[in-house]
C-alpha cells in the first residue's frame, strides 16, 4: 500500500501533497511512498466544532518515508504504535 | 526601539453584557485619559473575526468613530490570537518610521453571543483546511502536543494541571480576570475532558473584553526595548522541525529576533506574560522563549518559581487561562499586564522591584508568534 507526498528539491515534504513547499517555495513533485508508519501522538475529540459529531479519533503519524500527517483512527492507538495509512475520500485513515 | 507605552486601559474579561464597540471604546477612552491626551496620529485595531463573533466588519474605523478619532488613519490587524501584540507591533513600526508620534492599539473580542459549537468553528477556521477536515479544534491540536510531551517530555497528567491551578490562583488577584476562584489540581482531573488529554480546566474559555494602549515616540512610563516575529508551517503535520510536537519554532525564532532587537537577552527578566491558553503551553513556552532548561522545566513549574512570589513569575494576572482570551484583546492584555507591573500600578499582584517584562503572544496553534520586551523608562 502506498500514499502521495509532494517533495521539494530541498528535501521538505508534506502529506497531502501541496502546490509548493511551506519551507522554501519551491515546487513540490508528487510521488508515492510505502503508507507505513509510526504513530507520534493521538487525540479524542469530545467537544467538536460544529458539523462534526463527538468522540472521532486522530492521529499524528509520521510516515517511514518522512513526512507526518494527520489521520481519523477507527480504533484505540497507542503512541509509538506500528500503523498503514489509507487514502480515503474524507482523508487519511489508520 | 524608541517607542514608550504612555497609558493604558482595560475593560473586565468574561461573559459580558456590552458588545464589541462598547467593549473597544471603554477600553480605548480609558487608554486615552490614562495617557491624558485627547487625540493620536494613528489607531490600531487588533480583532480575530468579529464578523463572525459580533457582526462587526471595518472594524478599524467602527473603533475611531466610537472614541471620536473619526479622520485618524485606522487600520484593523488580524494574526489569529496573536492579533494584539502584532497590532502594538504595527504601531511601534509607525512611530518608528516617523510616521505618527502617537498611536491608539485598541484589542477586542466579542466571543460570547455564539454558542460553543459554533464559536469553535469559527476559531477553527485558522486551522489548516487539510487538518480542520478531521473535525479538530484548537484544544484538540493542543491535545496532540500534550500527549508528545507527556510521552517524549516525562510530564504527567498531576504535572500538567499544576499550570492551570497556578492561573487561578494569580486570577484570583486580578479584579478584572474572567475566572477569579482557585481550583485545585483534583478539580482540574476531574473537570471533563476537551480532547483527551486535554480537560476543560486546562483550556482558556471563550470570552468578551478589550485592552488598549496609548504608544508615543516623546514620553510613557515604560519602553518598548524590542519586538520579534516569526511564523511557521500553517498545519501542524506540516512542520520540518522534528520537534514540533514539543516545541515551536516560531517561538524560538520571535525570541531571538526580539533579543537581536533589544540587543540584550529576553532571559534577564523580572516578569513574563505567556500565552498559556492550554496547560502544556506553560512548559513548553518556558523553554522555547530559553527562560527554563527543558530539563528542569517541570520542576521550576511545580516548585512555584513561576508563582507569584517565585524567583520568574510567569502571568500574574491570570494569563489567557484565568484573566480570559477574548482572542484579538489578549496580546495587548499581555502588554497591559507588563505595562501596570513596570509602573508599580498591580495592586496585589504586584511584582515587587520589576523592571523588565517580557510578553510572548501565539497566533494559531504556534505559527504566528511574537515576543516583546517591556523596559521600565
Amino acid at each position: 500500500m502506498t500514499v502521495a507526498i509532494g517533495r521539494c528539491a530541498s528535501g521538505h515534504a508534506f502529506a497531502p501533497p501541496r502546490k509548493s513547499c511551506g519551507a522554501c517555495g519551491k515546487p513540490l513533485r508528487k510521488r508515492r511512498v510505502p503508507a507505513s508508519g509510526v504513530v507520534l501522538s493521538w487525540t479524542r475529540v469530545d467537544v467538536p466544532p460544529e458539523g462534526f459529531r463527538p468522540g472521532a479519533r486522530v492521529a499524528v503519524v509520521r510516515l517511514d518515508a518522512g513526512p507526518s500527517l494527520l489521520a481519523r483512527a477507527r480504533r484505540a492507538i497507542d503512541v509509538g504504535g506500528r500503523v498503514a495509512v489509507r487514502e480515503t475520500p474524507e482523508g487519511y485513515e489508520i | 526601539m524608541n517607542v514608550r507605552i504612555a497609558g493604558c486601559g482595560h475593560t473586565r474579561f468574561g461573559r459580558l453584557r456590552e458588545g464589541f464597540l462598547d467593549l473597544a471604546r471603554a477600553a480605548g477612552r480609558e487608554a486615552l485619559d490614562d495617557a491624558g491626551v485627547q487625540a493620536v496620529d494613528r489607531v490600531y485595531v487588533s480583532a480575530q473575526a468579529p464578523e463572525a463573533f459580533a457582526g462587526v466588519a471595518n472594524a478599524a474605523v467602527a473603533v475611531a468613530t466610537e472614541l471620536g478619532l473619526a479622520g485618524v488613519a485606522a487600520t484593523r490587524v488580524e494574526t489569529a490570537p496573536s492579533s494584539g501584540l502584532s497590532a502594538v507591533e504595527a504601531a511601534c513600526h509607525a512611530i518608528a518610521a516617523g510616521q505618527a508620534q502617537t498611536a491608539l492599539v485598541v484589542g477586542a473580542e466579542k466571543m460570547t453571543t455564539l454558542p460553543t459549537p459554533r464559536a469553535s468553528a469559527v476559531l477553527a477556521a485558522m486551522i489548516h483546511p487539510s487538518e480542520r477536515r478531521y473535525g479538530l479544534t484548537m484544544p484538540a491540536l493542543a491535545a496532540l502536543t500534550t500527549r508528545a510531551w507527556m510521552h517524549a517530555r516525562g510530564l504527567s497528567r498531576e504535572d500538567l494541571a499544576a499550570a492551570p491551578v497556578k492561573a487561578h490562583a494569580h486570577g484570583a488577584r486580578n479584579p478584572l480576570a474572567q475566572f477569579r476562584r482557585r481550583v485545585l489540581v483534583e478539580d482540574v482531573l476531574a473537570s471533563p475532558l476537551v480532547a483527551d488529554p486535554v480537560r476543560v480546566l486546562d483550556c482558556a474559555s471563550m470570552a468578551d473584553g478589550a485592552a488598549a494602549v496609548v504608544l508615543s515616540a516623546r514620553r510613557g512610563e515604560t519602553r518598548v526595548a524590542g519586538l520579534g516575529h516569526a511564523t511557521d508551517d500553517l498545519s501542524l503535520a506540516g512542520r520540518t522541525d522534528p520537534d514540533a510536537l514539543v516545541s515551536f519554532r516560531a517561538t524560538r525564532a520571535a525570541a531571538a529576533r526580539c533579543a537581536r532587537s533589544a540587543r540584550k537577552s529576553v532571559r534577564d527578566v523580572d516578569v513574563v506574560e505567556m500565552h498559556d491558553a492550554f496547560a502544556v503551553l506553560e512548559f513548553q513556552n518556558l523553554v522555547d522563549l530559553g527562560l527554563v532548561p527543558r530539563s528542569r522545566v517541570r520542576r521550576a513549574v511545580l516548585s512555584g518559581d513561576t508563582s507569584l512570589g517565585g524567583s520568574l513569575p510567569v502571568n500574574p494576572g491570570g494569563g489567557i487561562k484565568a484573566r480570559g482570551h477574548p482572542v484579538g484583546a489578549t496580546g495587548v492584555a499581555q502588554v497591559v499586564e507588563i505595562h501596570r507591573q513596570l509602573r508599580g500600578d498591580a495592586g496585589r499582584r504586584q511584582v515587587d522591584g520589576a523592571r523588565r517584562g517580557l510578553v510572548h503572544n501565539i497566533g494559531g496553534y504556534g505559527n504566528n508568534v511574537l515576543v516583546s520586551l517591556l523596559e521600565a523608562a
